[in-house]
């Protein structure tokens, strides 16, 4: 019996591949939280962001990836290019959930009200702004981290970090 | 550092994320740098905001249907008897090839016994040795020059 909780994603991959189905649970049970919670804060809807995370996790079953490669970054591209083409197709403007925030933190408090000004700020931002700064902020990415999901320079990724973090301080000035 | 430099690191300084030697050197220069120190402070004001914010984390009912979807698009067993499945699958062709053959030959031999041929085992065919040589013929107005 395989002790997987010894193993990295790399190692975890493998024996999914041999076989081993617990091994893909582990993974899952590692990066969903993360992805989920990217995929809520880029589309701000809790519907789409589990269609993005059972299309990603498919996806990460069915291909041939080769484990030397940095297979959470993989991951987190997936999700962004799955994420860019549902924004495409709404085409309207991305609108925070209230309903759906309301449901998940229960009765409306201070953090709910918190929430929402947070959501409400990040769907101000263009789509590229908002995905660096919610894998810098929520996800603790490097910037070379960054730039590897989003397949751009290091440089790039460095100045949407700088024009957004202008942007939210003038969002914030406005609101106060 | 320069402060085109640190402007780079702030986020990460802010958010403590910096390596030791480049904390260091932050530091000296915010020391030294006004401007920086307000950029700093308004980093830091704007990076508060998110500070403390919910993760949120998928229902349990989505592990269960993405597990559904693997199922349906998991291949069976690509070995039997621990053989690739195209060894065993050229194996059994070979075989079958063989057993066809076999039968067919009894059948005709079975046929030709009811009609009363007979059926001899002819002995190979010796060669004679003149259907192997050939002779070049010259023609005679060549001899003379030969």
């Amino acid at each position: 019996m395989i002790d997987h909780s010894d193993l990295n994603i790399s190692g975890l991959y493998r024996c999914f591949k041999k076989g081993d189905e617990k091994a893909f649970e582990v993974i899952y049970r590692v990066l969903s939280p993360g992805v989920f919670n990217y995929s809520v804060r880029v589309l701000g809807d809790w519907h789409l962001a589990e269609d993005v995370l059972v299309e990603t996790f498919t996806k990460f079953a069915r291909s041939d990836l080769d484990t030397r490669g940095n297979l959470k970054a993989w991951l987190y591209r997936v999700a962004t290019n799955a994420c860019y083409s549902l924004l495409r197709k709404r085409k309207t403007e991305l609108k925070c959930y209230e309903q759906q925030l309301k449901t998940s933190f229960g009765n409306p408090g201070p953090d709910f009200t918190k929430e929402l000004r947070v959501q409400r700020l990040l769907s101000k931002l263009p789509d590229y702004q908002r995905i660096v700064v919610i894998l810098k902020f929520y996800e603790r990415m490097t910037y070379q981290e960054i730039a590897d999901i989003l397949c751009c320079p290091l440089g790039t990724v460095k100045s949407r970090m700088h024009q957004s973090m202008h942007k939210l301080r003038d969002l914030m000035e406005d609101r106060s | 550092m320069t402060c085109s430099e640190l402007k780079s690191h702030l986020v990460d300084y802010r958010l403590g994320e910096l390596s030791p030697e480049l904390e260091i050197g932050v530091n000296e220069h915010l020391a030294v740098c006004k401007k920086c120190s307000v950029e700093l402070k308004q980093i830091g004001d704007t990076v508060s905001g998110f500070e403390g914010s919910a993760r949120f984390k998928p229902a349990p009912g989505v592990y269960k249907r993405i597990a559904e979807k693997i199922t349906v698009l998991k291949p069976g067993p690509s070995r039997f008897l621990g053989m690739p499945k195209s060894m065993v699958f050229a194996f059994g062709a070979f075989m079958l090839g063989i057993v066809l053959t076999k039968s067919i030959d009894a059948i005709i031999i079975s046929t030709r016994r009811v009609s009363g041929i007979e059926v001899r085992q002819e002995a190979p065919r010796r060669v004679p040795f003149s259907d192997t040589v050939e002779f070049y013929s010259v023609p005679a107005k060549n001899l003379a020059r030969i």
